[in-house]
């Protein structure tokens, strides 16, 4: 019995998985460091006081989100009305590409990647179960 | 030149059309990765971050995985299983490993075998199984990449929900990973057994995959 044409194709075929594992394995997990240090600015900015700077920190959509909730239509003057809490320890960050996870005891942050560098989507989030999406004082969903 | 063209038109064809296909599902896939940037208010990115994207990964790979395993179980399955009136299959009295006589091996081998085909040992038994295991170990690969591609193509998702990542164990026991995987198995069985089908009864003039035109169907075997 003959074998199927495409069966001669195999030469491109481990070289290419190959090449595409690295593709993959550049998707995976990173360390993070930058999502965390700039959900900890985040914290640091608000504990300060300095809400210009915390929102400077937020994503551009959460920014406006956060804007437009306010009476008074600033981010700033939203930020300082949200209980946002008092993050305590660092205890991990989880990266996937240009979206970041970082826990810490008391909040869970999530980020997106810009230009710009990492920039918060959502603060001051807490789960709802399993599987629902968290619930966040700014941003989410 | 032409020559050497004519003779590797089959893989030469199929090599092309491979590469013009993986750019066209590169560029459209850029283009629809980047829609859905917007759409959630994130920034787009270029052309070569999106070929570095477990995104684009995890689409190549979860189809790759699913060839690679058609044709391994159809060189495996071959091998013991008949069909009959099918030029996909062997005679109908021939399923096994056949003699090394058939098989042209060993003591019965001639001057242009390939060597490892004319030593005895583990030579002769890994390039007896070198197709198989070939495909195999693609398709293991392409099925690896799929599930470290898809778990971080999810997890990007999953914070774009606010919701947790999950992890490698979690993610290769989720429905999203066996749903990527079974709609990709289902519609390669469905080609193979449709080939195999469909050759008994139909025919295409002058294809090695078909029967000649004039063969009778309960003809087993035979090739055009």
């Amino acid at each position: 019995m003959k074998t199927p044409k495409s069966i001669r194709c195999l030469r491109f075929g481990l070289l290419a998985v190959l090449t595409l594992s690295g593709g993959a394995l550049s998707g995976c997990a990173a360390d993070g460091t930058a999502a965390a240090e700039a959900a900890e600015a985040f914290h640091r900015d608000v504990a300060s006081s300095d809400m210009t700077a915390a929102c400077s920190l937020l994503q551009s959509k959460t920014r406006e989100d956060t804007a437009r909730s306010s009476d008074a239509g600033t981010c700033e003057s939203q930020l300082e009305k949200d209980k946002i809490p008092d993050p305590g320890r660092l205890l991990g960050t989880e990266q996937f590409g240009r979206d970041a996870f970082v826990k810490f005891e008391n909040d869970t942050v999530f980020l997106a990647a810009s230009d710009a560098g990492w920039r918060i989507t959502g603060v001051g989030c807490a789960p709802n179960g399993e599987e629902a999406p968290y619930t966040c004082e700014v941003g989410g969903k | 030149m032409k020559v050497a063209i004519r003779n590797n038109g089959l893989s030469l064809f199929f090599g092309l059309i491979f590469l013009l296909a993986l750019l066209g599902q590169a560029l459209t896939g850029h283009a629809l990765f980047n829609e859905e940037q917007m759409a959630s208010g994130l920034e787009e990115i270029s052309f070569g971050q999106y070929l570095l994207s477990s995104n684009f990964a995890v689409d190549v790979a979860e189809n790759w995985q699913s060839e690679y395993l058609q044709f391994l179980l159809y060189i495996f399955a071959t091998v013991w299983l008949v069909q009959k009136g099918s030029p996909e299959s062997k005679e109908l009295n021939e399923p096994g490993l056949e003699s090394d006589k058939e098989q042209l091996v060993g003591d019965y081998s001639n001057a242009k075998s390939p060597k490892w085909a004319r030593v005895s040992g583990w030579r002769r038994t890994v390039y007896s199984n070198s197709l198989g295991m070939t495909m195999g170990l693609i398709f293991l690969l392409s099925w690896l990449v799929q599930s470290i591609a898809g778990n971080s193509n999810y997890n990007q998702e999953q914070i774009q929900n606010f919701q947790r990542p999950v992890s490698w164990p979690e993610y290769i026991a989720s429905p999203e990973f066996w749903n990527r995987t079974l709609q990709n198995w289902q519609s390669e069985f469905l080609a193979v057994g449709s080939m195999v089908v469909l050759s008994i009864y139909l025919r295409q003039r002058g294809s090695p995959e078909s029967k000649p035109v004039g063969c009778a169907h309960d003809d087993t075997g035979t090739t055009g």
